[in-house]
């Protein structure tokens, strides 16, 4: 009524032009009427009213108007020979008139607005578009959004939840109803996004698919990683640089997909089987770089979430930036912040792993100098054969294994006795150890670099701790 | 390809048979034949899993699909850093 007000009123001039310019927006008119055939009937009325009788109807009036657009006409229902269309008896206008006129101008005079309001009865039909009311305390609108609109919500939004909605006002002729054609809907505050995210959430949650416990393990030293992104994508670029610094033994596997638009979810889903159908990746980096939370959605949705969670490899999750996280990242084993990040998670690092084997090798060979102090001849032979084909072996290996080959020699049991170490063992070539196990008169063999002493023992007596070395 | 799956395993394996046995070492007292039988099995240990890094090879591959429904994993090539934009974001 307000608006009707200001039509009426404030808009006579330079506005209403721009209005009127705008006649392309009967383009909009099939859209219209593929979703409520209806208006058709309605349509074609109106220009053969326009062509053969100007003066019956307020429609041609319209139709007219921007083959001649300087004129501003002063109201949108032009006068007639018998006077302004409604004005008399004779000058009635039919109800269809009236309705393509009260339509031509709402349309006209309202440029796509934004209205706030919260939403009632929503009701997506099985053609895919979706009828529903904005309301607030006092007054509602009938809203209708087209298919190809309303396909672009991440989910529906509740009852009563107070939206944005982005449209045309315009009136359905054939009810003779005013509405709102809705291009454009956000909800306020958390947003659709946001609804859409926690209702799958906790979807998945229910189904235990989020548990802590179904986090696998990452393998510590994967040979192959599997990664499921763009092939052309800033992320790939930043994994394969990560794994390579790192790891460069790692052989990648790329299976290409879009990350974003639609039917992205469904590339993710196949890009994602390839690889488990191939079956060789031990570890799977599921990624792309940073984008808005359109851009990252085919990571919300559940086709992909489940693949994830189904997968039967480990997967590493890294989509958007650290800020963002997508239900991939809740199912996945492990959640990387960035596209980088995932490329370290995936793989050890070279360097460390290398010291330590490096490391493992040192304990092996002091753990064995230990036990080997103790040895018997055959022991002592089979040390020797054994660290002499050692050092063979390990003069292949790379980096700092090489140097285990040193120690070991430098290490090696025959080594310490050549420096002028002997052993003293009992019958059984056990290693005697103390001055307990030299009874007076007891017999023992001292194992020294060349051969084997017999021995007798005199007598033996502890040195004090500390006067003595 | 089932046998490259094998060697990732077997990496793994080695490394932690090998931690085992050094554990086994530092720990326990142990027989001097059973120090040497484990002193020699973690050296192949140490051996395995040096080869499998040594010789395992880094490279790209793109896994594709074909018609056929047939799985196959072709080279791919990486923008080096001096020519990424060749590729776009």
């Amino acid at each position: 009524m307000t608006a009707g007000a200001d039509v009426g009123g404030g808009s006579g001039g330079a506005p209403q032009i721009s209005l009127f310019g705008e006649e392309e927006r009967g383009a909009e008119a099939p859209d219209a009427a593929a979703a409520a055939p209806e208006t058709a009937t309605a349509g074609p009325e109106a220009p053969r009213a326009a062509g053969e009788a100007p003066t019956c109807d307020v429609a041609p009036a319209a139709e007219v108007e921007p083959a001649a657009p300087e004129p501003v006409p002063e109201a949108p229902i032009a006068a007639s020979d018998e006077g302004p269309p409604g004005s008399s008896r004779e000058a009635a206008i039919s109800v269809s008139g009236l309705n393509a006129a009260a339509r031509r101008l709402l349309e006209d005079a309202f440029p796509p607005l934004w209205v706030v309001g919260e939403v009632a009865n929503w009701r997506r039909v099985s053609s895919g578009h979706c009828y529903f009311s904005l309301r607030d305390e006092d007054a509602q609108i009938s809203c209708v959004m087209w298919r190809s609109d309303a396909r672009r919500l991440p989910t529906d939004p509740g009852e009563g939840m107070e939206v944005l909605a982005h449209g045309e006002v315009s009136l359905y002729e054939v009810r003779g109803t005013y509405q709102l054609m809705v291009r454009a809907l956000e909800a306020r505050g958390e947003g659709l996004w946001r609804l859409a995210f926690e209702q799958l959430k906790r979807k998945l949650a229910a189904e235990g698919l989020l548990d802590e416990a179904r986090k696998r393990p990452l393998p510590r030293v994967p040979l192959r990683v599997g990664v499921v992104t763009s092939r052309t994508g800033a992320a790939l670029r930043d994994v394969i640089t990560v794994v390579r610094r790192r790891a460069p033994w790692t052989r990648i596997l790329v299976s290409d997909c879009r990350v974003q638009g639609d039917g992205a979810a469904d590339e993710i889903v196949r890009a994602l089987d390839r690889l488990v159908r191939d079956g060789r990746v031990e570890v799977i980096v599921v990624t792309r770089g940073g984008g808005s939370v359109e851009d990252l959605w085919a990571f919300n949705e559940e086709p992909v979430a489940r693949a994830v969670a189904a997968c039967p490899v480990p997967v590493i999750s890294a989509v958007g930036h650290e800020i963002d996280v997508t239900i991939t990242d809740l199912v996945a084993d492990v959640r990387a912040p960035t596209p980088s990040a995932a490329g370290e998670m995936a793989v050890p690092d070279g360097r460390a792993l290398r010291a330590q084997l490096t490391e493992l090798g040192d304990r092996l060979v002091s753990g064995l100098r230990d036990r080997t102090r103790r040895g018997t001849e055959r022991a002592r032979r089979a040390a020797e054969r054994l660290v002499g084909g050692m050092d063979r072996r390990l003069e292949r290996l790379e980096g700092r294994v090489e140097t285990v080959g040193g120690r070991l020699d430098a290490l090696s049991p025959l080594r310490t006795l050549r420096r002028g170490y002997a052993v003293p063992l009992d019958e059984e070539g056990r290693v005697l150890r103390t001055v307990d196990a030299f009874p007076e008169g007891g017999r023992f063999r001292l194992r020294v670099v060349d051969g084997r002493v017999r021995c007798a023992v005199e007598g033996a007596e502890p040195i004090e701790e500390g006067t003595g070395g | 390809m089932a046998e490259e799956a094998r060697n990732a395993s077997a990496f793994e394996e080695a490394l932690e048979e090998l931690e085992r046995i050094v554990a086994r070492l530092d720990r326990e007292e142990l027989d001097l034949d059973e120090a040497l039988e484990l002193f020699e099995t973690g050296v192949g240990h140490l051996r395995t899993a040096s080869r499998l890094l040594t010789e395992a090879r880094g490279v790209v591959e793109e896994l594709i699909e074909a018609a056929s429904g047939d799985l196959e994993a072709v080279e791919f090539d990486l923008p080096t850093d001096g020519e990424e934009g060749s590729r776009g974001g």
